[in-house]
């Protein structure tokens, strides 16, 4: 039986996450709580669903290209994760092998990255949008994507932009708009600096490099893609076993090249300072 | 008509055009090559209709370079595209 559902808000697309053990259910509460916080709880109609079940799954009958199933072990437990990507509805079986103090800590992180991989799966098959590991301000209704690699300034750009809206320092979903413009938003997950659920206009893609001069450099959409194809969330995800015959490489490279088209892209070499945002603004 | 004996990029590679350039994914789709704007023009000339020649002026009369010239740096080029596994045999 399945308790209380919880209905989680990112990218305007809702999720229901529910419990069929009210022990998981208390503690991930920790976690929606942050959620909700930061503006990510709604209510509505859920376009995904994720079950959470004391009990591991068994794999689908047959092999079938829209059902994406895992096994895998976690220290202090053993979880599946299975997910109908035609229907955009999961479950995790999670099964506690021996109980220690991070036991708890393990089974929300599986169910967080669990909702983010959804949300992924979502975004990539519907041809709107996806995840960018980088930091995403706000500067009133304009948005701006920092991306790089970690330890590249990341967080250092969310701090050195106040009083600007940190979306994210970790990240951000770059969607299609009905209006066909290209809108950033935040997301909850796994920031220095907490998330905010808001989505703007997306006015530029920065590519981060630190250095002892601010630099910005105009980059084709091309090499914009191919960065993002090597650094962003989703080609980490993609190297799961048994994505790629969902998420196909040819159809992330298609959304990326549609997400980018009027989106303008640099390359930026920036000082541990705010005045980057002078080098930005005078673009 | 397709002519076997003209360079022709591989069927089986995922490519695309997009602002003038060309990016490519390998069969096992995790490489990719970038090619610049003239490598780009010439790859949407290998499609087994076009010869060397053909090519060439082509190129030659769409950069304003000397075909001759453009021969020589395109035989490199075509060698390099082979030795990447992009070109049929």
């Amino acid at each position: 039986m399945i308790t209380k559902q919880q209905i989680i808000e990112i990218g305007e697309v809702l999720c229901s996450i529910g419990f069929e053990n009210g022990f998981f259910q208390n503690e991930f509460k920790l976690i929606l709580a942050d959620y909700d916080r930061c503006g990510f709880c709604a209510e509505g109609m859920p376009e995904i669903t994720i079950v959470v079940k004391e009990a591991l799954l068994s794999p689908p009958l047959k092999s079938n290209n829209t059902i994406f199933y895992q096994s895998m072990e976690y220290d202090s437990i053993d979880a599946t994760l299975l997910f109908d990507t035609k229907r955009f509805k999961g479950e995790i079986g999670v099964a506690i092998k021996r109980g220690d103090k991070f036991t708890i800590v393990r089974i929300s992180e599986l169910i967080e990255t669990f909702i983010c991989n959804a949300y992924i799966f979502y975004f990539f098959l519907n041809g709107i949008g996806t995840f960018i590991h980088s930091c995403g301000i706000a500067d009133g209704e304009k948005g701006y994507v920092f991306t790089g690699p970690s330890e590249e300034g990341k967080s250092t750009i969310a701090k050195l932009s106040y009083p600007k809206t940190v979306l994210s320092d970790e990240l951000v979903l770059l969607r299609k708009s009905n209006n066909g413009r290209k809108k950033v938003y935040g997301t909850p997950f796994n920031g220095k600096l907490e998330g905010i659920n808001r989505g703007v206009d997306c006015k530029g893609i920065y590519f981060i490099e630190k250095n002892n001069t601010n630099e910005i450099i105009p980059i084709s959409r091309m090499s914009a893609v191919v960065a993002l194809m090597k650094e962003g969330v989703t080609g980490g995800f993609m190297s799961i076993d048994g994505i790629q015959r969902i998420c196909t490489a040819p159809g992330y490279l298609s959304l990326l090249t549609e997400l980018l088209e009027g989106v303008p892209r640099y390359k930026m070499r920036f000082t541990r300072d705010s005045s980057f945002w002078e080098a930005i603004d005078g673009k | 008509m397709e002519n076997k004996r003209n360079p022709m990029r591989k069927q089986d590679l995922v490519w695309r055009e997009v602002d003038g350039e060309v990016v490519i994914l390998t069969s096992d789709n995790k490489l990719m090559h970038v090619l610049n704007d003239v490598g780009s023009r010439i790859w949407t000339l290998l499609d087994g209709e076009h010869d060397l020649a053909a090519i060439a002026a082509i190129i030659s009369t769409e950069y304003g370079e000397a075909e001759d010239t453009i021969k020589k740096d395109l035989v490199e080029h075509l060698e390099k595209l082979r030795q990447l596994n992009l070109l049929e045999e």
